[in-house]
């Protein structure tokens, strides 16, 4: 059985309307997709932006708790609690003055082990209180298991004040 | 052989099929036009939450850097000392305003110029540095500030 719906019907004429309507549809459809694909990606954008934001505000905050303390532990507590970090590699007991820490962060930059986004990765290295000392801020999307992505780097030197003894 | 009238259906189908395109042309412009605003709407929210207070924290920050020295007056209000003037920022209870006064002129809390708009701003003294925390629309920022003055 014919088809009643054509282009050209039987009297030749051709539908320029009908043809005109499949022409814009197709191109409506390749122009949707196109504009739902830049909207997806401004909305992920506009969080990530947010998260950097708060990447940076803890970033400082820790830097300027640190270059008053000068004692990483007290930085720690001071941002997110206390006993609220693992330190790892690091030498408290020992009297060095390198240590590395890796704190699993929400996304609001909140300490949480169990709901883990991403991971803020803490260097300190210097030398004693009254020297200089350099602290490196890392924040990556990696779980516990691998590096994972740089999202936000921030180094910051102090000059330890002597009290910041490590304890 | 067409039979009678064959034509004519084939006309009206034709034209039933162009309208029936045409409609849902119509329903695929509603639907990305709603997307679109949605987008726009959840962007804006996004920005108006975030940026407002985060913004409201970093000048504060910036304003302590600056200055001489910076006073803790109460859990709204910080004082900022600097050359031969003193800043007040405060917080109205809907906005985060500023005021500048000459130095020895008692500041007040009020009069000031708006600067950002937020729900909540705390400014408290801890062991040498200074916390700021600013919400707007639910979201909160907290910055530490080390203070000149000791």
């Amino acid at each position: 059985m014919k088809s009643p719906i054509k282009a050209v019907p039987a009297g030749g004429r051709l539908n320029l309307f009908f043809v005109e309507m499949i022409i814009v549809l197709m191109f409506f459809s390749i122009a949707s997709a196109v504009i739902l694909n830049a909207f997806a990606a401004s909305g992920r954008l506009s969080r990530e932006s947010g998260r950097l934001e708060r990447m940076s505000f803890c970033a400082q905050s820790a830097a300027e708790i640190f270059s008053e303390t000068g004692n990483l532990p007290q930085t720690l507590e001071k941002l997110f609690g206390s006993n609220s970090y693992d330190i790892r590699g690091g030498d408290l007991e020992g009297g060095g003055y390198d240590f590395q820490v890796k704190l699993p962060l929400t996304e609001e930059c909140a300490y949480s082990p169990e709901n883990a986004e991403l991971y803020m990765l803490v260097s300190v290295s210097g030398e004693e209180p009254g020297g200089l000392s350099e602290m490196q801020i890392v924040f990556t999307d990696g779980n516990d298991s691998s590096d994972g992505e740089v999202l936000y780097t921030i180094t910051a030197g102090a000059y330890l004040p002597r009290k910041g003894t490590v304890s | 052989m067409n039979r009678p009238g064959s034509g004519r259906l084939a006309e009206t189908v034709s034209s039933a099929a162009s309208m029936t395109l045409f409609l849902i042309f119509s329903v695929c412009c509603l639907i990305i036009i709603a997307v679109a605003a949605s987008a726009y709407g959840r962007i804006s929210g996004n920005y108006d939450s975030t940026f407002s207070s985060a913004a409201a924290v970093r000048y504060i920050t910036n304003k302590i850097r600056a200055g001489e020295s910076a006073e803790v007056l109460s859990e709204s209000e910080l004082l900022l000392k600097g050359d031969g003037c003193v800043t007040l920022i405060y917080f109205d209870g809907e906005a985060v305003c500023e005021r500048l006064f000459a130095e020895g002129d008692e500041p007040v809390s009020s009069g000031g110029e708006k600067m950002f708009e937020a729900e909540m701003l705390t400014v408290e003294n801890a062991d040498g540095l200074i916390k700021i925390t600013a919400e707007d629309s639910g979201h909160s920022f907290t910055a530490y500030c080390r203070n000149r003055e000791k």
